[in-house]
Order: structure tokens, then sequence, then C-alpha cells
């Protein structure tokens, strides 16, 4: 990769694994479009250190990907500010029963992820969507596996939190 | 919920990539494209910073006239508001068509070299990346000069051996560099929409489009604080420092020091650096110069010196080989 100055390597790689690669960025960043704008500024930052992949390209782009995604490479929290009016219909909504509640419960768990901070977001994907181990995502995020075990505990507890109906009485009760 | 979190998710995650990652499979590919148009727009802001409008040069054209004198030990009693506000009204006040911006840049931590472009629509339609002709050619000086829409940029080895020699003007830019023996004229028409940037705020204070108009934005969205004065070749300069510019890890710091009477900026420092590697500092000194008969034969001079050799192999004239500062602390 050192000679790939012009991301030739790049292009196989994405021919061969881009659709995993989007798909692990969509994973991370919540939409499509969001995703795609991860990926491409993961793909800018190994063209412009091509020295630094020594052999495992795609294993190099994964890192920079993993990462940018825990540094919260936006740094806008635009995720949570959509999210948050649909989480709370959501949540009121998930005491009626439902026939299609199974899976409007994954596709809100999913979405409840973008309210988790950006490392935590990270290391939930890693661990539970990649299925990889604890040291095997310390390693990619470059953190400790203590931190990789805190992170994954609160990030499922805060989706548990998060995920609980809320009792519109209590609710009411709360406000008045 | 009454499915085990992690499944649920997992699931969840596994409808939302399935469901949108499969839809264009080019996708990745036209990422990719993307993601070299957008290096390349960025190399090309920071290459703007020696630039100094060599796309935009009729612009850069600047005229020394110098507002009323006021005591050189300026600092006393003046706000960053009156400073920044002198200097813009001396900048704004130089007749373009009038005088000669000379400009003697030195790097520290880092050398002057090329990038590489091509012009062709096509090429830029594609995103092509190119291959650099120019790539072992390295200058620890450059003089540049600029003057009724013609840019002159010669860089120097650091035994004072003329390295390279380029022109823009209105033929399009011309250049030579000499150990390689290339040379290269591109007529700069018919190109593709390089990314210039527009000039905001945010951009604002290294060089683009032009010294002139970059340091006048700069001054008006107050990204300077007062740091004192400081002797500059025995002027007791005033000293501005910006805010730094962070993007992307690295660091960007622009000081100024401008003429206690005239306002005008004397010198700009831009400092690039990244966490845990060497610091670039890009300095530029300029001289206002008036178009007396000396000043103008010190230019003739000049442009004679820049000579394109025939001999020299000729680069197709859809490269655009462009100067510009590299060095660890700059990214990209």
């Amino acid at each position: 990769m050192a000679r790939d100055r012009d991301g030739t390597e790049l292009e196989h790689l994405l021919a061969e694994r881009g659709s995993s690669l989007l798909g692990a960025a969509i994973a991370l960043a919540g939409s499509r479009q969001d995703g795609e704008d991860l990926l491409q500024a993961a793909l800018e930052r190994v063209l412009r250190k091509p020295r630094q992949v020594h052999g495992d390209a795609e294993g190099y782009l994964r890192r920079v990907l993993y990462n940018l995604a825990a540094d919260g490479w936006r740094r806008r929290g635009t995720w949570k500010q959509k999210l948050l009016p649909v989480l709370r219909a959501e949540t009121l909504n998930a005491t009626q029963p439902d026939p299609t509640a199974e899976v409007d419960q994954r596709d809100a768990l999913v979405r409840m992820l973008g309210q988790l901070p950006p490392r935590q977001r990270a290391v939930i994907v890693l661990r539970y969507w990649e299925q990889r181990s604890e040291a095997e995502t310390a390693a990619l995020l470059g953190c400790s596996e203590g931190t990789v075990k805190s992170a994954a505990s609160r990030g499922l507890q805060h989706l548990r939190e998060l995920s609980t109906p809320t009792d519109p009485a209590e609710l009411t009760e709360k406000n008045s | 919920m009454t499915n085990n979190v992690e499944d649920l998710l997992r699931e969840g995650i596994d409808r939302l990539t399935t469901t949108t990652a499969s839809t264009d499979p080019d996708a990745p590919a036209t990422l990719l494209h993307r993601a070299r148009r957008h290096n390349r727009r960025r190399r090309q802001a920071i290459t703007a910073t020696l630039a100094a409008g060599a796309a935009a040069a009729a612009a850069a054209v600047i005229v020394a006239t110098s507002t009323s004198g006021t005591s050189t030990n300026a600092l006393h009693g003046q706000t960053i508001t009156y400073v920044a506000t002198r200097a813009e009204q001396a900048l704004a006040q130089l007749n373009p068509s009038q005088a000669i911006e000379f400009d003697t840049l030195t790097v520290r931590g880092g050398s002057f070299g090329f990038s590489s472009m091509q012009s062709t629509a096509a090429n830029a339609a594609n995103s092509q990346p190119v291959p650099n002709p120019l790539s072992g050619v390295h200058a620890s000086s450059e003089i540049d000069w600029s003057y009724r829409g013609v840019f002159l940029q010669h860089g120097y080895s650091a035994a004072g051996k003329l390295v390279y020699a380029v022109a823009v003007g209105s033929p399009g830019e011309y250049g030579a560099a000499y150990p390689a023996r290339i040379r290269w004229h591109n007529p700069l028409t018919g190109g593709p929409d390089l990314g210039n940037p527009a000039l905001t705020c945010d951009n604002a204070g290294f060089g683009w489009p032009s010294w002139k108009q970059s340091i006048s934005k700069a001054l008006s969205c107050h990204l300077f604080t007062l740091g004192g004065n400081q002797q500059i070749a025995g002027v007791d300069t005033i000293k501005l420092i910006g805010k730094p510019l962070i993007a992307e890890g690295e660091t960007i710091r622009e000081t100024l020091w401008v003429d206690p009477k005239t306002y005008l900026p004397l010198r700009t420092s831009t400092t690039f650096s990244q966490p845990h590697r060497r610091t670039t500092v890009l300095t530029h000194d300029f001289r206002w110069l008036s178009p007396t008969k000396a000043n103008l034969a010190s230019l003739h001079a000049a442009e004679q010196r820049g000579v394109i050799p025939t001999s020299f192999r000729a680069l197709p004239s859809t490269d655009l080989p462009l100067p510009g500062v590299d060095g660890p602390g700059l990214s990209g």
C-alpha cells in the first residue's frame, strides 16, 4: 500500500468488500447518508496517509472507520436532535400491543443507538453486530479491554433504559 | 422488551444495513472518487497558501500606498479593533494596477515542491489520480512576484540555485524544473472546477485567493488578537495572533505582523502542526513596491531568470503542476 498513493488498491478493496464496509459505516452512523459520509471521511484519511497501511488495507480502513465513528467524526449531535421527538412518540406507543411490535422494537433499538455517545455506539456495533471479541474491539479502537467492557455494559444498559416503555400516566403525574 | 436486547439490536442493524447498503452496489466506488476529489480540493486550498492567488492573479496585484503615519511605538493605547480596522483600510486602498507585490517565502520543517493536477474537464469528471512527475523537485525557499496579472514563483535550493520557475498569466501556466529537466505549459482553459473554496471566516488568513483579500477577510472576521510589538528588519511591527484553525487533526495558526506606519502586512507566518509530528512553519515576507524603473527592472530580471529551455522534456498540456509546501506538520 506504500506505493498506493493513487488508491488503486483501495479500488480493488472496495470492489470486493465495499458493501460490507458501507454496511459497517451505516451501522455506525445510523443512516445511509451518514454512513456514506463516514466511509468517505475514512477513505480520505487513508488516501492521505497511504504509507501507514502495512499490508492489510481493509483492516486499516476499518480501524480508521471505527475510530472516526468513536471520535464522533462530526460532533454535531444531529442524530440525537432528529431522533428525540421520534423516540418519545415511539416510547409512548410501545405500550400499545401491535403485531409488528417486534420489528418496530428492532428498528427503534437501532435508532436509539444513535442516542449513545459515539464511543459506546462504536463498541456496541463492534461487539454485538460484528461479533468482535473484547480484545479485538479494544485493538481496533485503540483502548483497553476494560474500557470496551464498561462501554458495552453502559451502552446496553442505556439502551435498555431507553427502550423501557414509559407509563403515560406517570408522565402526567410528573408534569402536573 | 420481550427479547434479548443484543439479539434485537443485531437483527435491527442487519435490517438497516442490508436494506440500505445493497441498494447501490457502485456506491463504495463512488465514495472513493468523492474522497479523492475532496482530498485534491483540500490540497489545493493548502497550496493556495503559497500560490497567493495564482488562479486569480489579476486580483493579487497590489499597490503600495500608505495611510497616514503614526508613532512607531504603535501598540500603546491601541486596541485590536483599531489595528485591524487600520490594516483593513490600508489593504483596501492598495491600487491593484500600480504596484508590485514581492514576497519571499521560507519554510521550517518542510520544503517547497509540487503537487500535480490534470486540467481536462473529462479527467475532473472521472476524478482520476494524477501521477506527479515533479515529486522529486524540492526547494528550500521561494520568491514570488505579482504585477498586473502576472504571477511568478521561483524556488531556490539552500545553495541559492534556481530549482524551479513558474509563471502564471493570461497565456496560462508556464514552468520549468531545472534539475529534473522538465517543462510544461498549461493554457488554464476548459479546466475542471478545482473546488476552490469561497472566502469565508473559516478559511480566511491563509492567502486564498490573494493575500490582500485573505488578510482583509481575516481582519474583518475578528480572527486576530494583539500580540505586542516585534522587531522585523528594523521595523517595530505590530504582531497579530490568529485564532487556530483545527481541521481533521491538523492545527493551522496564522500570525501577522503589520507596519505601524502604513498598517500594511510585512510578514505572515503559518504554522501547521499535528500531534507527535514535527511542526511546519511557512513564512511570507511581503514588500509592496511602487512600479519605479528600478523595481520594474528587478521584475524583468526575475522574468528572464525563469527561462524555459526547449530541450527539457515537456509534460502534456493537461498536466498542471502546482507549487506548494510539504512537511510533517501538514496532512494530505
